[in-house]
């Protein structure tokens, strides 16, 4: 019986060290001389030794068990986000249209929204009062317009290199 | 980046975007006899067409709104004229446009 009760103290000892412990400092061998000032017995002998080891061992399993466990809810969480939410990385500009690309330091493409018709603009923007704000010099696109550019592109490619032949 | 001056038709305020109502034309490529610096690729739509220039011994990508005076077409203000590097930024994300614009839809 008083093995088995200073089994118990020992082990409930040794918790609350390594629980009050810094995990990427503390040594097994801290602990036990640590638990041993607060029993007032001499953890280094053999058979005492053995059990602080053993207790240390469960301890650290479980906190690794925890870990895995809170990384695994918080991946839940990424996921709930994932879909709920809208993706990152998209670009907005001062009037809430969808940048696309910038083809210069002032000139981008955007996607407009305009009276319910969607437009693909190609303009120049200047900055304003810390705004960078649309101008005249420019020009939106329907999606009719726009997809009968985007056929022509490859003829557009072919006229750039003839007129860099002549 | 080189300037491009450009020659500015005064043709009044420009309100919203007009869009031309004939069905967009797909014509043949053709040099333009009045400017053998100028290639006009497509129209896309009735005032609207798309050409490639030699301004100044730079090579631009011309997408420009066209206005009739005088029984002659004429280009307008509204429109742009894309560099090289302007037009391959813009060629490299013509997919991309298209994903948006199914998306907005």
């Amino acid at each position: 019986m008083d093995d088995a009760e200073t089994k118990g103290r020992i082990e409930e000892t040794v918790r609350r060290v390594l629980q009050e412990s810094d995990m990427d400092e503390v040594t097994e061998s801290k602990i036990r001389k640590q638990a041993s000032e607060q029993l007032g017995l001499d953890l280094s002998q053999p058979h005492f030794k053995a059990f602080v080891k053993q207790v240390v061992k469960a301890f650290l399993q479980e906190e690794e068990q925890r870990q895995q466990q809170q990384q695994q809810d918080e991946d839940d969480d990424d996921e709930e986000e994932e879909q709920g939410g809208v993706s990152k990385g998209k670009e907005y500009d001062d009037e809430g249209d969808l940048i696309i690309c910038r083809l210069s330091d002032k000139r981008r493409v955007t996607i407009q929204d305009f009276r319910g018709k969607t437009l693909v603009s190609i303009r120049e923007y200047y900055k304003k009062d810390g705004k960078e704000l649309p101008t005249s010099k420019g020009i939106s696109l329907t999606e009719e317009q726009w997809s009968t550019f985007k056929k022509n592109v490859p003829a557009i490619e072919k006229a750039i290199k003839k007129m860099e032949s002549s | 980046m080189s300037g491009k001056a450009k020659r500015r038709d005064d043709d009044g305020a420009s309100d919203a975007d007009s869009e031309g109502h004939a069905p967009p034309k797909k014509s043949l490529k053709k040099d333009s006899d009045d400017d053998p610096d100028s290639i006009t690729v497509c129209e896309i739509s009735k005032n609207r067409r798309v050409a490639v220039r030699n301004w100044k011994g730079s090579i631009m990508v011309d997408i420009r709104e066209f206005y009739v005076k005088d029984g002659k077409q004429l280009p307008g203000r509204k429109g742009i004229s894309l560099t090289m590097d302007q037009w391959n930024v813009l060629r490299n994300h013509v997919e991309e446009i298209d994903k948006a614009i199914n998306e907005n839809s």
